[in-house]
């Protein structure tokens, strides 16, 4: 058990984290996440370990999220995160900038949407996606396009009120 | 065959297609200018959304971060940050209570980069580690560079016992912040009570200061007039809100580091490369009046940009 535990941990850990990171913005978050994710694995080995992994993880920042809302709580927060480079302060700044755009514009996208995005970034085949997101294979290309779009749509509006603001 | 989908142009575009169904497809393209040109517009499409995504890197390997120190307050400051911003100021006033920020330790300086000197000298607790190993760009450089520093000006042995653990607490070391800072700008701060550097063996504030060594380094010298300012004091947003009379200022988009108050000024401190970024604030005849504290090294641009965004 333990080494199938620290084999999941080896080939999965990276990708889950960055893609709940992605999805977060948090990383003390996406790294919580990822740990409960792998300890429910131990409990119940999963025979496709990816799309599960991967499931597992988005149904807990789902549940993380709705119990949020029924607190009351808003989640939403596109920071500024600081990348550890040498560029300047006006290169920070508008890369700070940029990623904040790209938080907002990924937040406006279905979860769905989003969801898919996210996978596909990761690696995920169509069969992986739609396994994980319990659609059909044959959706996914659809929602890939569409998600695509709205993002950069999102993204691209966000820039022009950037740069009329500026 | 009719146009393609733009499902089926991304499940292409993706090796998504199996090769039984790649036929018709390929034929219809190489016949359909309008599908070719469709294709090139969800390829550009596609490769902007992947960079959108890419920009969205973690901060640091993950494998490092696993070991790294949690700074969950200063995660639970900005949540509330925003949500101050969002819900209005009333709804914080009313019994949030902020956890007491951790002391800070070495480990969240590496994690909150603060510039080279000056430093106070005896702000580096218990033996001191070589760092000629440390590479400049690690990231711990930051620490490197102090504890370098901090050599070239060496502490009386006196002044690191009697200090040390008043000097962990972040209160201290945030004390000698000031020469970071816009001096101009700072020079507005009446709070700040900044009092002439004592003269040789008098004792401020528990350190003493001999004479010769406060000759030899300016850095002393500065880490003695520093330490004689009222230091700030953390506090939760609540209290800030509360000593702004229910106004805090945030700069939009960018996430407080902690929240300081420094006599009746609340100083809201980011972190940027180049340094803390302050916003101080205090409340003068009823308004708020606001300054922003740039570190060395920052732009007047950028300062004006993030001037600009400051909101209620």
């Amino acid at each position: 058990m333990t080494g199938l535990l620290a084999e999941l941990f080896a080939q999965y850990h990276g990708s889950l984290v960055r893609m709940l990171y992605r999805r977060t913005g948090d990383q003390d978050r996406a790294e919580e996440i990822a740990q409960e994710t792998f300890a429910r694995a131990v409990a119940a080995p999963p025979r496709n370990p990816r799309p599960w992994l991967f499931a597992v993880a988005l149904n807990l920042v789902r549940e993380d999220a709705r119990k949020a809302s029924r607190q009351g709580r808003r989640l939403v927060l596109y920071k500024a995160e600081q990348p550890e480079s040498a560029a300047s302060p006006e290169e920070e700044l508008d890369r700070s900038e940029r990623i904040a755009l790209v938080r907002a514009a990924l937040d406006s996208l279905t979860e769905r949407d989003r969801e898919a995005l996210l996978l596909k970034a990761e690696g995920f085949n169509y069969d992986e996606i739609a396994a994980t997101l319990g659609l059909a294979r044959g959706a996914i290309g659809t929602t890939l396009a569409r998600a695509r779009k709205r993002l950069v749509e999102a993204y691209r509006a966000g820039e022009e009120k950037r740069h009329v603001a500026s | 065959m009719s146009h393609l989908e733009s499902g089926t142009i991304h499940a292409l575009l993706d090796g998504e297609i199996p090769s039984a169904e790649l036929g018709p497809i390929q034929a219809h393209l190489a016949a359909c200018a309008e599908c070719r040109a469709l294709l090139e517009a969800e390829r550009r499409l596609q490769t902007e959304s992947d960079g959108l995504i890419e920009l969205l890197e973690l901060p640091g390997d993950v494998s490092q971060a696993e070991g790294a120190p949690r700074r969950r307050w200063v995660r639970g400051l900005a949540w509330a940050a925003s949500l101050v911003a969002a819900v209005g100021i009333g709804w914080a006033g009313r019994g949030w209570q902020q956890p007491n920020p951790p002391r800070r330790t070495s480990a969240d300086q590496v994690a909150a980069p603060l510039p080279p000197p000056p430093v106070v000298p005896v702000a580096a607790p218990g033996p001191m580690p070589a760092t000629a190993n440390l590479p400049e760009r690690s990231p711990a450089g930051n620490l490197a560079r102090t504890k370098t520093a901090t050599r070239r000006a060496p502490a009386p042995v006196v002044a690191q016992k009697e200090l040390k653990p008043e000097l962990e607490s972040r209160d201290v070391i945030t004390s000698a912040l000031p020469p970071r800072a816009d001096s101009g700008v700072l020079a507005r701060e009446p709070q700040v009570a900044v009092a002439p550097p004592p003269a040789a063996g008098a004792t401020t504030s528990g350190v003493s200061v001999p004479l010769a060594a406060e000759r030899k380094s300016p850095a002393l010298r500065l880490g003695a007039f520093a330490l004689t300012a009222a230091p700030p004091e953390a506090i939760g947003l609540p209290d800030a809100v509360r000593r702004l009379g229910g106004s805090l200022r945030l700069i939009e988009g960018m996430v407080p580091l902690r929240l300081e108050a420094q006599g009746q000024t609340v100083r809201v401190v980011y972190a940027t490369a180049q340094g803390e970024l302050v916003l101080s604030q205090r409340l003068v005849d009823g308004r708020v009046e606001v300054t922003l504290l740039a570190p060395a090294g920052f732009s007047p641009d950028s300062l004006a940009r993030l001037r600009s965004r400051v909101r209620e």
